[in-house]
């Protein structure tokens, strides 16, 4: 193993490690570095040598790449304030109803987020590609097109309305025809706004379920590990 | 025995041992593993987990002979969380062992 040979103490272990951190947040790397280093300190007095808690913690860079998936889902999870059903009853109990009430991060945030975890869970564990990539492939399409759809009525309802109100003063056309058509225009309109306000809806919560998936996933993969 | 069933109750595992008295990592670790055949990762994870939900507060303590400790105190949310946790897991259990120590029915 190459990384045995190159990684033969506590310091080179740590230095190693985070050199395979640097996706993360300066105040995160610090803290997981921190509670590494308190981690191998405690055991070396617990008379452990080295080697054996080296031995035990396994390839530091796939232990980086399981702390990136691990902090990427949990920033996923707080993105949605679902963290698990903690959060909820931890609401609850302080009676701060505003903790719950509070609205949530943008779709966008969600979304991103959503999309950190999905490729840190990749990289973890490349063998995982198809139980997560297949579906979120389906998924991806479907939310595509359906987004696709609803942008393309909007235009024609829009453009419907540009074209009859500029066209109103020009040819003399009957007004019945006039109206019906910029209220059929009018009607797409509000069809596709209301259509599109559905989609960042469905999109939030399908991005959240597919967080509570990757977190399951993750669990499951560090599992195999262990 | 599944070590997915451990790996769920690990988390309730740590939040009972610090709702007693506040605790750093290490001891931690070393009071579940003794007991539970876990990954001695997993547990400071989870401890960062539960401080980011604002169910820990950290706080460092001098140590005699190298740098301070970080403890874990439980907060209010994390001790109603817990004593939740543990209401559940305790009606599970009882319902479980109602069911293996369930006497043979018969005739019905």
């Amino acid at each position: 193993m190459s990384w045995k040979s190159r990684v033969t103490d506590r310091a080179a272990y740590i230095n190693e490690l985070r050199s395979y951190l640097t996706k993360l947040s300066e105040g995160e790397r610090a803290d997981i570095l921190r509670d590494q280093e308190e981690f191998f300190r405690e055991a070396v007095l617990s008379g452990r040598t080295e080697a054996d808690v080296i031995g035990s913690l396994g390839d530091p860079k796939q232990l980086a790449k399981s702390l990136i998936a691990e902090s990427a889902v949990a920033a996923s999870e707080s993105a949605f304030r679902l963290g698990s059903p903690t959060d909820q009853t931890a609401g609850r109990a302080v009676g701060s109803e505003s903790v719950e009430s509070q609205p949530s991060t943008s779709l966008r945030t969600q979304v991103n987020a959503t999309l950190r975890a999905f490729v840190a869970i990749i990289t973890l564990a490349p063998f995982n590609l198809i139980f997560v990539l297949g579906p979120f492939i389906g998924l991806m399409a479907c939310l595509f097109s359906a987004w696709l759809v609803g942008g393309v009525i909007l235009l024609c309802g829009l453009l419907a309305i540009f074209f009859i109100t500029t066209e109103m003063t020009g040819i003399g056309a009957s007004v019945w025809a006039h109206t019906s058509s910029a209220l059929l225009g009018l009607g797409l309109t509000c069809f596709a706004v209301s259509f599109l306000a559905l989609m960042t809806f469905t999109t939030s919560k399908i991005a959240q379920l597919t967080v509570r998936y990757l977190r399951w996933n993750l669990e499951l993969i560090s599992d195999r590990k262990g | 025995m599944n070590t997915q069933f451990h790996k769920g109750v690990v988390e309730m595992c740590v939040l009972a041992l610090v709702a007693k008295q506040d605790c750093y990592g290490y001891e931690l670790v070393n009071a579940i593993s003794t007991q539970i055949p876990i990954s001695e990762g997993t547990i400071y994870p989870i401890l960062r987990r539960l401080t980011q939900e604002g169910h820990f507060e950290t706080y460092l303590v001098e140590s005699s002979g190298g740098p301070p400790r970080k403890y874990y105190r439980m907060t209010k949310s994390g001790r109603t969380f817990t004593n939740r946790l543990i209401e559940e897991w305790t009606s599970f259990t009882t319902s479980v062992d109602n069911i293996i120590n369930a006497p043979k029915r018969r005739g019905v």
